[in-house]
């Protein structure tokens, strides 16, 4: 299993590399100058040009990414151009806040759309079935965006049961969980649809099967059949998804972060990308990337403990 | 049967290692965050109802070397812990602030400063000619500071001299009258702490900064808050606050909700259907009122077609920008006689003092007739079989209601027979492209702190000013500009001013549309402060009753 791990994650290591070129392929070849940007509409030529000397932007393309990839094999991943402070640290310090949110989503979506997608499983075609399902529906359509302002509104404004944004603080503290619930909901509902969809239609598929008739044959009660015979055999698509999904979150929490002045890199990688501030998207979507990568290995690893069938050769 | 069992369990396990991965996410993220008191949690009846005002900033603080200080946010928390030498009042008037008082030589060529005497950085360090000689050096010519302002100050200032340890002399290239609005009010122009500086190094002193302001920096904690704390032992009126914190809320919705909610104190980003609402709600004050900032189509006369008096006349008096102001933007904007001058200058132009051009469109058919325009058989305008066509660019949402209007300007325009190719941009690419100058029509706006007339017409209209984008050039009012900032009275200024903006005027290189206003909600427990156009100063800030 270890010696799988480690080809995984040297497979991985063409990835990381295509993502950084991609990126800064994207960056640098999309019109607008950092340097002029910085400086605001009212600087004159002379600074602007200075600034882009300052910053290396007069060098040719393949020098630049030449450079950027020297600095990252020394695990440097440059300066931001807006604050002249290093990246690590400003993403380091938020990006701990990006995962927080996507971690506590997912398990509110896992939940939820385990939850829901069992019911409508079991109790397929009945209203309760329909409702889960148009509801799913709603939730895979509404943006995570629009879901936020409701949610702040119904709970922030109307019954002020819940503070409207930032972060209170750890998630052993009152104030830490007053304050990540809101932007979890509503980042996690639109995973949750997903995932309850997957449920249905995977256990849907199990309950049909031989086995599960055994079982039923057997006179176990439907509590045991539904849970331990039939469910654990059909998370596996869903294992995959909520893998995935972890991936999306992280991506995906940049609006909503936005939304609920959520202290991560979302907000931040917003604010750069207007800035053309290079280092701090190239590290952050970098960011990303491995941590998808890594979730996708864990998601691997995790699909032997739910079915052993499955080996690592 | 074994096998089921263990297949059981394993959903529970994935279940507890999901639960498990959050409380892990939780344990990296936990680290030194602390909690409540209106720096993160908001939400009702949360602010305590001591003396600690939160104020919404709409992004997060980018750094505090006053050198390198160009955004809003970043400007206003570096105000309330560093200071310059001179200061503006509510009215826009310049006063004494670390330096007592201040003159021209006759010639205008230096200018000596007296400063305060028994000022203390807030690290104990004194404050003296040493320091702020330190300071403008770091600006003028140190190779490893940032270079931000250093051609707006060395364009200026030859030198400077220390004369004693509370006098310091500077020594100008040329007399300029705007030198306090053009140069020591700028960001740049507060003074941080030598020792800070030198303790820390110029990284860490950027986010650790140490100012002789009416608050103490306290913390800053990235993306959440910054916390500044009242400095006991300031010169001036004490402030009545313990702790001013910011907080960065980058959407309008979301400040507005936090206002009324009492998460925090004061909003500055809200648009107008918050305004008419916030109006209604007893608890919230709403100010509006116009600031330095001007807005106004911009034309390229460098080339075909405005490179035509006439055309430029003929589109100035065939948009009823007046219309399409109040009913796009509203409150937020006041219509403003010249696209030059904002209206809250001592050099703005009276109603009726230089021309303007109304709706009118028979005069606008009638110019781009005599300009050689006729229409075809299909109504589209044309001159030696050419048609009439050119390129429009607006930023998307950079200015109050960019957009918007340049999608009304185009339809107006489209009815009388000119094809305009509208460019809605990412601000990035835009500016980019306005500054080469490769466009014929660009919504654009100029905002500065100060109400120096020669902070606007100098860029904006000089040859070759640095904002000059649409090439325009125009010897005697260059003169006239040259002048304007030598000659001290400000009469003679105002004059000169006023002749410089009707000849703007009567150049149509600009369609003027706009002045924006600036907008703040506050609670109506916070008091002390005075919403006006010149700065934004918390120094006399104090909550009453219970404070949220």
């Amino acid at each position: 299993m270890l010696k799988y791990a480690a080809k995984k994650l040297l497979a991985s290591l063409p990835v990381l590399l295509g993502v950084s070129l991609l990126v800064f392929l994207i960056m640098h070849l999309t019109p607008g100058d950092p340097a002029a940007v910085i400086l605001g509409p009212d600087a004159d030529q002379e600074s602007v040009q200075v600034l882009r000397t300052k910053l290396g932007l007069d060098q040719p393309l393949p020098v630049q990414y030449a450079r950027y990839l020297g600095r990252l094999a020394h695990g440097d991943l440059g300066v931001s151009i807006r604050s002249n402070q290093p990246v690590s640290k400003e993403l380091g310090s938020r990006y701990p806040f990006t995962m927080e949110l996507a971690v506590v989503s997912l398990v509110i979506s896992v939940v939820l759309g385990i939850g829901a997608g069992v019911i409508a499983a079991v109790k397929k075609g009945s209203i309760g079935d329909t409702l889960t399902m148009v509801t799913a529906l709603v939730g895979v359509s509404a943006p995570s965006f629009w879901i936020g302002l409701m949610l702040m509104m119904l709970f922030s404004y109307y019954l002020r049961w819940l503070p409207a944004s930032g972060r209170g603080g750890p998630l052993w503290t009152l104030a830490g969980w007053k304050t990540i619930l809101l932007p979890a909901i509503a980042l996690g509902l639109g995973s949750a649809a997903t995932i309850a969809r997957m449920t249905r239609s995977s256990l849907l598929e199990v309950l049909n099967q031989d086995f599960i008739r055994t079982a039923r044959a057997k006179g176990l009660p439907e509590r045991v059949v539904i849970f331990r015979h039939a469910l654990s055999n059909a998370m596996i698509p869903v294992v995959t998804i909520v893998g995935l999904h972890l991936g999306f979150l992280l991506g995906g929490s940049v609006i909503v972060e936005q939304v609920f002045a959520w202290p991560g890199i979302g907000t931040q990688v917003v604010t750069a990308i207007g800035n053309r501030d290079f280092p701090v998207v190239q590290a952050a979507v970098l960011m990303i990337a491995l941590s998808f990568v890594l979730i996708n290995l864990v998601v691997d690893m995790v699909y032997g403990m739910v079915d052993p069938r499955i080996r690592y050769d | 049967m074994n096998q089921t069992r263990a297949h059981g369990t394993l959903v529970a396990r994935v279940g507890a290692g999901l639960l498990a991965l959050a409380f892990v996410a939780a344990g990296c993220s936990g680290g030194g965050q602390p909690s409540g008191n209106g720096g993160g949690t908001g939400g009702a009846n949360q602010v305590a109802a001591a003396q600690d005002a939160v104020i919404a900033n709409v992004t997060d603080i980018v750094q505090l070397d006053p050198l390198d200080i160009g955004d809003e946010p970043s400007s206003l928390v570096a105000g309330q812990v560093m200071e310059a030498l001179v200061k503006r009042d509510k009215d826009g008037n310049i006063v004494a602030a670390l330096a007592e008082k201040w003159s021209a030589s006759p010639d205008g060529l230096t200018w000596t400063f007296d400063l305060r005497k028994n000022v203390k950085f807030h690290d104990g360090s004194d404050f003296n000619a040493d320091v702020v000689k330190w300071q403008y050096d770091r600006i003028l010519t140190d190779k490893a500071a940032p270079t931000r302002f250093r051609k707006q100050w060395s364009d200026v200032i030859k030198d400077v001299k220390v004369v004693d340890p509370y006098t310091l002399a500077i020594a100008l290239k040329a007399p300029n009258a705007a030198f306090l609005d053009l140069v020591i009010t700028t960001n740049a122009g507060m003074i941080a702490s030598k020792a800070n500086f030198e303790k820390l190094g110029a990284k860490e002193a950027a986010t650790k900064p140490v100012g002789t302001g009416p608050y103490k920096f306290k913390e800053w904690v990235t993306g959440q808050k910054v916390v500044l704390e009242a400095n006991k032992e300031y010169w001036g009126e004490k402030p009545k606050l313990n702790t001013l914190t910011f907080r960065p809320i980058a959407e309008s919705n979301t400040q507005v909700i936090e206002l009324e909610t009492g998460g925090v104190h004061f909003i500055t980003k809200l648009g107008q259907e918050d305004v008419n609402r916030l109006k209604q709600n007893k608890d919230v004050r709403v100010e509006t009122v116009a600031a330095y900032q001007v807005r106004f189509l911009n034309l390229n006369v460098s080339r075909a077609p405005f490179n035509d008096l006439k055309v430029r006349q003929a589109i100035n008096y065939a948009l009823d920008t007046k219309a399409i102001v109040s009913s796009l933007v509203g409150d937020l904007a006041v219509p403003s006689e010249s696209a030059v001058v904002p209206i809250a200058s001592w050099g703005a132009p009276k109603a009726g003092e230089i021309p303007t051009y109304k709706a009118d469109l028979s005069k606008a058919k009638a110019l781009l007739a005599e300009a050689g325009y006729t229409a075809g058989a299909d109504g589209k305008l044309a001159k030696d079989g050419k048609p009439f066509k050119f390129s429009l660019y607006s930023p998307n949402g950079r200015y109050f209601m960019d957009k918007e209007i340049c999608e009304v300007v185009k339809n107006q325009l489209t009815q009388l027979g000119i094809q305009v190719d509208l460019q809605v941009m990412e601000w990035a690419p835009y500016l980019e492209k306005v500054q080469k100058g490769d466009f014929d029509m660009a919504f654009l706006g100029w905002n500065q702190s100060s109400p120096d007339p020669s902070i606007f017409f100098d860029p904006l209209v000089k040859t070759g000013g640095r904002g000059n984008y649409g090439k325009f050039t125009d010897k005697e009012l260059d003169g006239w500009l040259e002048e304007a900032v030598k000659v001290t009275d400000q009469a003679k200024r105002k004059d000169l001013y006023l002749k410089a903006a009707k000849r703007v005027a009567d150049n149509a290189w600009y369609v003027p549309l706009y002045n924006q206003t600036k907008v703040a909600a506050s609670r109506v427990t916070l008091k002390g402060y005075t919403h006006t156009a010149a700065g934004t100063d918390f120094g006399s800030l104090y909550l009453e009753g219970k404070g949220n």
